[in-house]
């Protein structure tokens, strides 16, 4: 983990409200990274957000040593970010938190991805090429949809679907999981959303208690590596209900304990 | 090359600088970041008798030129605390001082006793913790709660480790419950505690934090911690130590003119994890710059006519 200056080798426009930005850090040493991890991104010169935005690593180019992140504007933080230019400096922190984990048995993978939650999945396919990958993803309306070239490549399926039903299948993310996990039925699940979706994730996994589900959780944080206790998320073990680090523990947890 | 040293309750410190309380932890996650060694000191997360998980989330929110938190104390309890962390923040050689709130003087007093024990280097009482009900603001509100708490927790202490009341912002007078510390037994105040504030979402028309209200802290906060170790520094003859806001060297050095002998900085460790070292290395620029020899001499040295 470190944190120094990067330049900003590109932030470009997925669709209304989204950006994704390409960094390159100055130092010339690159981190190893592991897929689900995050990065925490300064906002430059504003003294209305101080602190460091998390955002999950979206793809990491050895090579070039570039490190990419999705983003969506919601709030002043992420909008000053949009506005940031190409070749303009920025520190960050990386790589931060404990990512995906898939294990050697675990052959058959579906990624549940509500809106921007599909970002921390896409790192998956390059750091587990062996896997055989479906792809759920779920957003509003056709405006939104993004990216879905980019999991179609990598996924043996691809299932999309719109709120509205503008594009792909009509409705929730969930109720398309629903209708075909059994079809499918992965031995892992890897999944990231809003938290209405996480709860009615929990409720159709409720049937497959068997299925382990990875969930990369979001919250506001400060110091991103652990120490200021802010990010608390609420975990279930063993009937006791504890304060786990979103930033240092998660941001990935099991969803069945996860407190939503 | 300046003197940094600063010995201050007998104890020595390699320079003016403290991590401060709630944003550093135990120091475990820092020393992967930069070699904590450096560092004046460490103050450590607010340790409760018993293990506590804290408040609900969101627990933090961004003001203009500050942040509110509203954490609540989470923390693993003071015996957990000592057998699990205390060692790891000793090897580092650097001053060790154990911050802690109580619900009750009993709880205060006990634990006081636990760490005196300890070979932790002093005990900052935070009587201002402004997020948890039973965090201590009633003790640290009142110039005679304050005086008899300080005496009762001063009474508890095995051995000759000095005993820092941390003070809160949120009080009438800060001179009044300086004095309070002082007549109760306090080897040195620190202050300030964060203020008490809150931040409201328009467009959901709720609070932003889980708590409603939380402490504000951060740069916006420096006019007024500097304003309170001011009249601090006139009321009482124990030693200081300031903090609101510090982000530069020359922030410290502000606090330090008005009357601190040492410095906490907080706030800035979550925008930039290096902030401390930083400062420090700012600090041993602004000597040789200004022809200091040894820091202390900053000490008070405001010059108001």
């Amino acid at each position: 983990m470190v944190e120094e200056s990067f330049t900003v080798m590109d932030n470009i426009k997925l669709c209304e409200g989204v950006y994704k930005m390409t960094l390159m850090p100055s130092s010339g040493y690159a981190q190893s990274i592991k897929c689900g991890q995050f990065m925490a991104v300064e906002v430059p010169c504003r003294q209305d957000s101080l602190l460091k935005r998390p955002f999950a690593i979206y793809n990491y180019d050895e090579e070039k040593r570039q490190i990419s992140f999705c983003y969506k504007v919601v709030g002043k933080g992420t909008e000053h970010l949009s506005r940031v230019e190409k070749g303009q400096a920025l520190r960050g922190a990386y790589p931060l938190g404990n990512g995906f984990k898939i294990d050697e048995g675990q052959k058959r993978v579906i990624l549940v991805g509500g809106g921007v939650g599909i970002f921390p999945l896409y790192s998956v396919f390059k750091a587990y090429p062996d896997k055989v990958f479906y792809s759920v993803m779920g957003f509003k309306e056709r405006c939104d949809v993004i990216l879905t070239k980019e999991f179609e490549e990598r996924s043996s399926e691809l299932i999309l679907c719109t709120e509205d039903g503008s594009m792909g299948e009509a409705g929730f993310v969930t109720e398309a999981l629903r209708r075909n996990i059994e079809r499918i039925m992965p031995d892992l699940m890897l999944c990231c959303g809003p938290r209405p979706m996480l709860k009615a994730l929990k409720d159709v996994m409720r049937n497959y208690p068997h299925i382990p589900v990875q969930v990369s959780i979001e919250e506001r944080m400060a110091c991103g590596i652990g120490a200021c206790l802010v990010c608390a998320c609420a975990v279930r073990k063993n009937g006791k209900v504890v304060n786990k680090r979103v930033c240092r523990d998660g941001p990935v947890f099991s969803l069945y304990e996860v407190e939503l | 090359m300046a003197n940094l040293e600063v010995t201050f309750c007998g104890k020595k410190f390699k320079n003016p600088v403290i991590a401060a309380s709630g944003t550093f932890g135990f120091g475990r996650e820092y020393a992967e970041v930069y070699d904590i060694s450096a560092l004046g000191g460490i103050a450590t997360k607010g340790i409760t008798l018993k293990r506590r998980e804290g408040n609900s989330p969101p627990r933090i929110a961004e003001t203009y030129g500050g942040i509110l938190n509203s954490v609540g104390l989470q923390n693993p309890g003071v015996r957990e605390f000592l057998e699990k962390e205390l060692g790891f923040l000793k090897s580092h050689g650097t001053v060790v001082i154990v911050n802690i709130a109580g619900s009750t003087e009993g709880e205060y007093c006990e634990m006081a006793r636990l760490i005196s024990r300890s070979e932790a280097d002093m005990i900052e009482l935070n009587i201002s913790c402004p997020n948890v009900k039973e965090g201590g603001l009633t003790f640290g509100s009142r110039p005679e709660s304050i005086e008899s708490i300080t005496r009762l927790v001063k009474a508890s202490m095995e051995g000759d480790m000095p005993l820092i009341v941390k003070l809160s912002p949120n009080v009438a007078s800060i001179s009044e419950v300086a004095v309070a510390a002082e007549e109760g037994g306090a080897d040195a105040v620190s202050l300030i505690n964060t203020i008490t504030g809150m931040a409201v979402d328009v467009r959901t028309r709720r609070p932003v934090l889980a708590n409603i209200t939380g402490g504000l802290s951060g740069p916006c906060i420096k006019p007024i911690a500097l304003r309170m170790v001011y009249e601090a520094y006139r009321a009482v003859k124990i030693p200081i130590i300031g903090m609101g806001g510090i982000m530069t060297a020359e922030d410290a050095v502000e606090f330090m003119l008005c009357g601190a002998s040492l410095v906490q900085v907080g706030t800035a460790n979550l925008i930039r994890l290096d902030a401390c070292k930083r400062i420090i290395e700012g600090l041993e620029k602004y000597c040789l710059e200004n022809g200091i020899k040894d820091i202390s001499e900053l000490t008070g040295s405001l010059i108001t006519e």
